[in-house]
């Protein structure tokens, strides 16, 4: 549970960052140089606040995953068993993965990886809470409520 | 009473003209001093001339004669009347001149509010004052506490810190976009002082690479060779959109030189790196449009008018801020100025103590016998001791009252208790 937690913690700073880099780029292009303008940092700082915390926060969250389900294998007696937060982990991994892979592969940077890095982090959210509101499945913890 | 005088002309109080007579000649401030050093109603002085201010400050015990002797040298070294001169002049006296100076190191009476040069140019004086020996107490003082004043107004307020001129505004800008600009490469396109001094900047920045484009190849050598950069022709610009990260152009074209097309093919070539437009000409170079494609902005020369225009109203807001520290270390100077008036006095104080210490021990010595080195030392302290005890409550009091208008009232007393201004002062 641990390094999911430390990963969830570094991508969401990477949200926050996408979110400051498209609010700033807005600013520049419209040439609105105001408060907001003078307090954010640089498009290039923010772009590499986006960078680094994704490339640390993704071996943390396949990190894991993986001790998930190892751990399954020991509790349940499977390590996979296609339950709604089982697949939408996978789902929000895949979206990491593929942003990862632009960014060190094609050289993505900027706006497209901020937009990216905004997406991947609401189905990471979707994944957190959502699922467990929404699904069920054996992750849902529904049996700890309250009968 | 020694009294501080400020005599000057800013490019508010005299036209270019003037100021310009007396800017010229490099030799004018040894002149100004040397005469200030040799007059002999002046006591101390200083001389500051820029392009945009002529000052003299000095100290003097007869204000009127030394006013009149300094303007008339003054207005003489420009080849002047007097009366033509002084319409130019102000003049102002004890703690207004010093509020002045302070004012004036910390760049609040600059004609661009804030700007970083004047601080240089008054140390600079102050230091041709100490090499000609023309600074003394009172100047040493003011001239420490206005560069304090300067220091603090720097530190403490955003005075100097947003760009008010095309090209650091500019180059702001491009630091908002990269962060750091070492290592970014830049291409020049046309040329013209702006642009020139725009790409000066960005080269002082940490810039490493320049390209230089022009119609004319010969002129784009010729710029180029002023920046160490490479000339390239008209028809590679569409290559270099591709290579560099900041473009400044400045050409007297009528059309547009960079268009949205052509700038659009180098996007996928350049991968989302950023791409900045510094586009100084008029009519602009760069069709408007450009700046609606991802990771391009745009920057005319009206974009970066309006940075500056709000720039210079926030330095005007700090210049609030300023001008509160500058009153409060003026307090603080007046104090100490005021100080100065007790200390002959105090001084007189301590000299009648310490004659009349070392008499009475020159006449006991015989009356104490052989006494061993250690013991002498013992009767020495104990009696000078003794004597400070007793005058330190009188000096404190003084030091105390230095700032009440009662002052004089208590020196007077002082002198006539302690008689001090008797000559003969060794007492019986």
């Amino acid at each position: 549970m641990g390094t999911i937690f430390v990963g969830d913690g570094l991508l969401a700073i990477a949200f926050l960052a996408a979110v400051m880099y498209l609010i700033q780029e807005n600013q520049i292009k419209r040439k609105r140089l105001g408060a907001i303008y003078s307090r954010l940092p640089s498009l290039a700082t923010l772009d590499q606040i986006n960078y680094y915390a994704i490339l640390y926060g993704f071996p943390f969250l396949t990190i894991g995953m993986i001790t998930g389900s190892v751990y399954a294998q020991y509790a349940l007696g499977s390590y996979w068993r296609w339950d709604p937060k089982e697949v939408w982990s996978l789902i929000s991994w895949l979206f990491y993965a593929a942003l990862l892979h632009e960014r060190l592969a094609v050289g993505w940077q900027g706006r497209r990886a901020a937009v990216m890095s905004i997406v991947c982090f609401l189905v990471l959210i979707f994944t957190f809470i959502g699922v467990s509101l929404l699904m069920g499945g054996y992750h849902s913890f529904s049996s700890l409520e309250a009968p | 009473m020694e009294r501080l005088i400020n005599i000057g002309m800013t490019h508010e109080t005299a036209p270019v003209a003037i100021r310009e007579c007396l800017a010229t000649d490099a030799d004018n401030v040894t002149r100004v001093l040397t005469y200030m050093r040799d007059h002999k109603a002046i006591n101390e002085g200083l001389f500051v001339s820029t392009c945009n201010r002529v000052e003299t400050l000095f100290t003097s015990d007869e204000p009127g004669e030394a006013k009149a002797a300094v303007i008339a040298f003054i207005s003489d070294l420009a080849g002047m009347t007097s009366d033509a001169f002084r319409t130019s002049l102000f003049t102002l006296e004890g703690v207004e001149a010093a509020r002045h100076i302070f004012q004036v190191a910390s760049s609040l009476d600059s004609m661009v509010i804030g700007e970083p040069q004047i601080l240089g140019q008054i140390k600079e004086a102050y230091h041709h004052a100490t090499r000609a020996r023309t600074s003394g107490v009172i100047l040493n003082r003011l001239m420490h506490r206005a560069f304090h004043v300067a220091k603090r107004v720097r530190s403490e307020t955003g005075i100097s810190s947003a760009a008010v001129s095309i090209s650091y505004a500019a180059v702001e800008l491009a630091k908002k976009i990269f962060h750091n600009l070492e290592g970014k490469k830049a291409l020049l396109i046309g040329a013209g002082e702006m642009a020139e001094l725009a790409a000066r900047n960005l080269l002082s920045n940490g810039v490493s690479a320049m390209a230089v484009a022009n119609r004319t190849f010969e002129r784009a050598l010729r710029v180029a060779e002023l920046f160490n950069a490479k000339a390239v022709s008209f028809e590679e610009i569409g290559y270099q959109l591709g290579e560099v990260d900041i473009v400044i152009t400045s050409t007297a074209a009528t059309g547009y030189v960079i268009t949205r097309s052509q700038v659009k093919d180098v996007l996928r070539k350049r991968r989302n790196r950023p791409l900045f437009f510094i586009d100084i000409a008029v009519p602009r170079d760069v069709e408007p449009v450009v700046n609606d494609l991802h990771n391009v902005y745009v920057y005319d020369i009206d974009d970066l008018k309006g940075v500056i225009e709000v720039n210079m109203a926030q330095r005007q807001e700090e210049a609030v801020k300023a001008q509160r520290i500058v009153d409060e270390e003026v307090v603080k100077f007046e104090k100490w100025i005021k100080t100065l008036s007790v200390v002959p006095t105090i001084v007189a104080l301590r000299n009648k103590a310490e004659t009349i210490v070392q008499s009475e021990l020159k006449r006991s010595r015989s009356a104490l016998g052989n006494l061993t080195e250690a013991q002498q030392m013992v009767v020495e302290t104990l009696t000078r001791s003794a004597v400070e005890k007793v005058l330190n409550d009188p000096i404190l009091f003084l030091k105390g009252r230095a700032d009440r208008p009662t002052l004089n009232a208590y020196l007077d007393t002082t002198k006539r208790l302690f008689g001090l201004n008797s000559d003969k002062g060794d007492g019986h």
